[in-house]
């Protein structure tokens, strides 16, 4: 879901650019420093995630864990996650340096969001800290699929079509997002209940 | 945690990374004769299917024509007579929906460079006491010519997609070390200057 260079309007790259920002600011103010090797491996999983391929009919779709990343660290998934994306525009040529803010607002904010939806699900008994780190695992990936489809609408696109292929590519990926955020939390939930302070605090 | 969380992370990465195939679209052309071969792919294996290629002037971003990629990401077309016309390179832009583009340039030189390099061939510097004594020797020129392009043509055809084949190269392990080397060294500066400030 790395929308490349030269496909968006200016306006939509500024607008980007000034939300990711934003969020970038807020998560750094809110961010544990002494947590910052989770913060970075993390952001280090988001990256490596990118490479793994999901198989999707005729075409392929890739991990990309935003969910994850939003359940561990809340506000802290934005300069987590622009690193990332940061790294993989210049090692990997995914995405690019103008739409860089755009990718980001489109992976953090759904993330974020998630994180504080679900947060009373996460903080209860085994079954629904499992139910509730699934559902903000799919469900981060299926509103990022809704943001990129609205910011290439902005730029053109249809926004109904694009955003339906959008969607039907991605619901593998949803699902084992789901799953992979659902083992992470509650594993992480039983044996280093202190990594996840933020859901609990 | 680090360690637990460092080998959880690779775990996962491990489960799924069967094949690493990402989303990075490129496109790629080369010229046999008058026609432009398109070969556009996300990576070596995954080729972009019913991706749409705008051939567009360089310059004016004109575009000429378009079309739609085949199964296996392949798409032919005839360049245009307005190419030939006005010189120009030729820009072809692959819309590979869902936000994924790419782009690639085939410079005039590499169509239209026949008529130029017979304009200085024709120039006779060329000792023509070795061509055999033929009456009309323009002609002569133009069959041997001919053949030549088609034989080169011929022997660089697989070069060419070889050459296509690198351009659709994975990211890989080396991209990833130095991936995660720099996340570490961010760390690194992050802590060092937290640690001044206290």
């Amino acid at each position: 879901m790395h929308i490349s260079e030269g496909v968006l309007s200016a306006p939509v790259l500024v607008s980007g650019a000034v939300l990711a920002a934003g969020g970038i600011a807020v998560g750094l103010k809110r961010m544990d420093y002494d947590r910052i090797m989770s913060v970075a491996i993390l952001s280090a999983a988001f990256f490596v995630g990118s490479l793994v391929h999901v198989p999707v009919g005729v075409g392929s779709a890739h991990l990309i864990l935003n969910g994850l990343l939003g359940v561990v660290l809340g506000w802290a998934a934005f300069p987590s996650i622009f690193v990332a994306l940061l790294l993989q525009a210049v090692l990997f040529q995914f995405g690019g340096l103008t739409v860089l803010g755009v990718n980001t607002f489109n992976m953090a904010a759904p993330a974020v969001l998630c994180f504080y939806l679900f947060r009373p699900l996460l903080r209860r008994g085994n079954g629904s800290r499992f139910v509730g780190a699934f559902c903000v695992g799919s469900l981060a990936v299926l509103m990022s699929t809704i943001l990129t489809s609205g910011a290439l609408a902005l730029s053109g696109d249809q926004f109904l079509p694009a955003a339906q292929a959008m969607f039907l590519w991605h619901v593998p990926v949803m699902i084992i997002e789901g799953v992979v955020t659902g083992f992470a939390f509650s594993f992480l939930a039983r044996v280093k209940p202190e990594v996840l302070s933020g859901v609990t605090a | 945690m680090v360690n637990r969380l460092l080998l959880f992370s690779f775990l996962l990465v491990c489960c799924f990374a069967t094949a690493a195939h990402a989303h990075k679209v490129n496109i790629f052309a080369y010229v046999d004769g008058d026609t432009i071969h398109t070969d556009s792919g996300f990576s070596k294996s995954k080729r972009v299917q019913g991706g749409v290629v705008h051939v567009q002037n360089a310059v004016s971003g004109e575009e000429y024509l378009s079309g739609v990629t085949n199964k296996d990401g392949k798409f032919s077309f005839t360049i245009p007579q307005q190419a030939y016309e006005r010189k120009s390179d030729l820009r072809l832009v692959l819309d590979a929906s869902q936000g994924h583009r790419g782009e690639w340039l085939v410079r005039y030189k590499e169509f239209g460079g026949g008529e130029e390099a017979d304009q200085a061939d024709s120039e006779p510097d060329n000792p023509q006491a070795e061509i055999p004594s033929v009456e009309n020797i323009e002609g002569l020129r133009h069959i041997v010519r001919t053949a030549v392009k088609k034989a080169v043509a011929e022997e660089t055809a697989p070069l060419k997609e070889m050459i296509a084949e690198m351009h659709n190269e994975d990211p890989g392990a080396r991209e990833v070390a130095a991936g995660l080397g720099y996340l570490m060294g961010v760390v690194g500066l992050v802590t060092y200057f937290r640690s001044r400030k206290d």
